[in-house]
């Protein structure tokens, strides 16, 4: 699943994140957005804009794009 | 002197707690990565004195995402230089931020932990016992709360004792999971920004927020900086221009001295002085926004917008700026991570209409198409947004495509903003335009005034008049503007266009003066200016404006009144002018130039410290080549009927010009820009 699908309110760990953008596998590295790290949405700006999500206590703004990105297991 | 660095990841709050150690004052902010410049401080502890050193917000030492800034970081903390260092960590996010630490413990170099914003951690329902810190972690700890001072003593003795005996600690025995478990918890409850974000993120509710605050900061700053502006005008001109020519004029110096000094120098600071009151109020506000963490959550908002010409959402904020002024709005995309964002914001940031556009199109709009002028306005406000839309879009499109960025950004938890450093943050950046900027605006202004003042006869003193060589350059040069419909003997409406370079509200200064038919009124400029009669009108202006300030709420842009003042005084220079005009639609089509031509000068003075002359170059030649184009088809348009084949030829072949132009600088942009992105900080 991707962290792009995940719904709004809804955690899950994080996976893999896809090494296609460079970038964004650096940023979210030096950000502490890694496997294994849990993740939740906390809100969406309409269906195909930024999500904001928390991770370790710290809240983010990544666009769908990115977010796409990574995959993630979603918790039960 | 030995040397302390203080360390952490961007929003810390670890420039408070510079100003706290040290007592000297810097600007703060909420944004990731404000904390560009290294900066040094005293700090003394008992009798001994050493250096803090306050190195960029990073979130990690050996990544390259933040560039220099890491790089930077990296090599001070690596070398020989600090003795010690206090490594700032934000309580409410001490798990992530702690990552950081095997890195600097690696070094070699005593670490000490100083746990920041305990205030903040409390009200989001997070606890951090420094205690488990210090044990797990084997280091020295102290937690503080930057805003208010509190727990700096504390800190100041950890910090001497360090320096007296300090631990073994490798870097290999770290683990760092470990120990923001044992010192990290969570009620569970929901956080003050949690709840916050309910409301400012809402689903439905955000978009209404985002646009009452973005109307209040606009009409607050710009309306409440509009009311000093006549204040600074005044007092200023007053001393430096009028003040400077009397006392020259008084010891018998020659009269171009006089020009130079008192209309070059002194005008210059004079046109510096009237863009504090609204850069100021504009960066109190910004400041304020920035302080509370809000600029995030709007930048959230916005972005969807923003990522359909490839912007972040951030780039909003001084894209919005740039209605009121261009200058704080080319200095505000600073604050875009992206050298790509940045230096496209900057670049389509002067094709906003500022405030002192705005007075010529309301100057030559009433004198042209009474009853239109507002739908003129409007139509001018609108091209101007498409041109910055299409001109980031082609940049995005041919430029920048092959930069994938990634837009994942940090949003800081809400702090209630302190005065103090939004004071200090506001005092920070004006100081630096008045400075910094205003160096380069004097330049110019005095480059331009001499021009001006040069008669073509060997005279001084020949602003606003037919004899000086402003004007003269003006005739020369008008049969190149012909083809925009401007007429082919209003040469009035070229020097203008020269003028407008100043400051775009001075345009209409320069017709108005030069459509009248003329009557030397300057025969007394040498005597002396009256300063107490002067100082009473500057003031009496102050509380003449506030009186504005509360239509100004339903009309932030000023449009309306500012039509009412050109209605009411009807100037003798309009007939003038009609006569000049070949046609109302020439006279749109003379504004569509000056809302694209070339910025002033004081916004080419940031546009060049702030994205280098190689960028202000590429920005200018676009904007000129695009504005003539732009006005010119749209003069031949109106010709279509009359004489279809030449303006159809004229419409074709500029077109051609144009693209043909237009591929040559991205061109050599695309080649200047491999050299120049990596190299421009961060």
């Amino acid at each position: 699943m991707k962290l792009s699908d995940l719904p709004t309110g809804l955690s899950a760990i994080i996976n893999a994140l896809s090494a296609n953008n460079a970038a964004l596998l650096r940023q979210c590295g030096a950000l502490g957005i890694k496997p294994g790290e849990r993740i939740q949405v906390l809100h969406r700006s309409g269906s195909k804009g930024p999500m904001q999500i928390r991770c370790r206590g710290t809240l983010f703004a990544i666009r769908a794009d990115e977010a796409a990105e990574i995959a993630v297991l979603a918790e039960a | 002197m030995k040397e302390i660095a203080l360390i952490g990841s961007p929003n810390c709050g670890k420039t408070t707690l510079f100003n706290r150690l040290t007592g000297t004052r810097q600007r703060t902010g909420n944004w990731p990565g404000v904390t560009v410049e290294r900066k040094d401080g005293r700090l003394e502890l008992g009798n001994e004195k050493y250096r803090l050193v306050d190195l960029p917000g990073v979130y990690t030492l050996h990544d390259d995402i933040q560039g220099i800034e890491a790089r930077v970081a990296h090599n001070y903390i690596n070398s020989n230089t600090p003795e010690l260092i206090l490594f700032v960590l934000d309580a409410t996010r001490l798990p992530r931020q702690l990552e950081l630490l095997p890195e600097l413990v690696a070094s070699g170099k005593p670490v000490v932990l100083v746990v920041n914003m305990l205030d903040s951690a409390k009200a989001e329902g997070i606890s951090v016992d420094l205690a488990a810190l210090a044990r797990e972690s084997g280091l020295p700890v102290a937690g503080v709360i930057g805003s208010t001072g509190e727990g700096i003593d504390q800190l100041r003795k950890t910090i001497a004792n360090t320096f007296i005996s300090y631990p073994a600690v490798a870097a290999s025995s770290l683990n760092v999971e470990k120990i923001a478990a044992a010192a990290f918890r969570e009620d569970g409850g929901v956080s003050r920004t949690e709840t916050l974000d309910r409301w400012f993120l809402h689903p439905l509710l955000a978009l209404p927020i985002f646009l009452l605050v973005m109307y209040l900061l606009f009409t607050i700053s710009v309306n409440l900086g509009a009311v000093f502006i006549d204040f600074f005008d005044i007092i200023l001109g007053s001393w430096f221009v009028d003040g400077t020519r009397w006392l020259l004029a008084g010891i018998g110096t020659p009269e171009w001295l006089q020009a130079v000094l008192a209309d070059g120098v002194g005008g210059g600071i004079q046109l510096v002085g009237t863009f504090i009151p609204v850069i100021g109020c504009l960066y109190l506000c910004m400041s304020v926004l920035e302080d509370s963490g809000y600029l995030s959550r709007a930048a959230f908002v916005i972005d969807r917008l923003m990522a359909k010409i490839g912007l972040p959402g951030q780039a909003f904020i001084p894209l919005i700026i740039g209605f009121g002024c261009n200058v704080p709005s080319v200095m505000a995309s600073r604050s875009l991570g992206q050298a790509s964002a940045r230096l496209t914001t900057i670049f389509i940031a002067p094709f906003m209409s500022c405030g002192a556009r705005l007075s010529v199109y309301v100057f030559v709009g009433t004198a042209f198409f009474p009853s239109q002028a507002q739908n003129a306005i409007f139509a001018l406000y609108l091209l101007g947004i498409l041109v910055a839309i299409g001109s980031a879009w082609i940049l995005r499109r041919k430029l920048f495509g092959g930069l994938v960025g990634a837009n994942i950004s940090e949003m800081p938890a809400y702090h209630r903003p302190l005065i103090r450093n939004v004071l200090t943050q506001t005092w920070h950046r004006l100081y630096s335009f008045i400075w910094r900027a205003g160096k380069r605006i004097v330049v110019v202004v005095l480059f331009l005034s001499v021009f001006s003042s040069f008669g073509t006869d060997g005279s001084w003193g020949n602003q606003d008049t037919e004899k000086s060589a402003l004007s003269a350059t003006g005739k020369v040069l008008t049969p190149m503007f012909v083809p925009m419909g401007i007429g082919a003997d209003n040469w009035p409406a070229t020097v203008g266009l020269f003028t407008g370079l100043f400051a775009k509200e001075v345009v209409v200064g320069t017709l108005d003066t030069l459509y009248t038919p003329s009557d030397s009124d300057n025969l007394n400029a040498d005597a002396m200016p009256d300063f107490a009669a002067d100082i009473t009108t500057a003031l009496r202006s102050v509380v003449d404006n506030s009186a504005g300030l509360v239509s100004a709420l339903t009309d932030p842009l000023g449009i309306s009144s500012a039509q009412v003042d050109a209605e009411s005084s009807q100037p003798s220079s309009y007939k003038a002018m009609q006569a000049l005009f070949p046609s109302a639609w020439g006279a749109f089509c003379y504004l569509v130039f000056i809302l694209l031509y070339a910025p002033c000068v004081a916004t080419i003075g940031v546009m060049q410290r702030e994205a280098g002359h190689v960028w202000l170059g590429y920005s200018v030649a676009w904007s000129l080549l695009l504005s003539y184009w732009m006005a010119s088809v749209l003069w031949h348009l109106s010709l279509i009927a009359s004489e279809p084949v030449a303006a159809i030829t004229w419409i074709v072949g500029a077109t051609a010009v144009l693209y043909g132009c237009y591929v040559a600088i991205l061109y050599h942009m695309k080649r200047g820009i491999a050299d120049h992105i990596p190299a421009m900080n961060i």
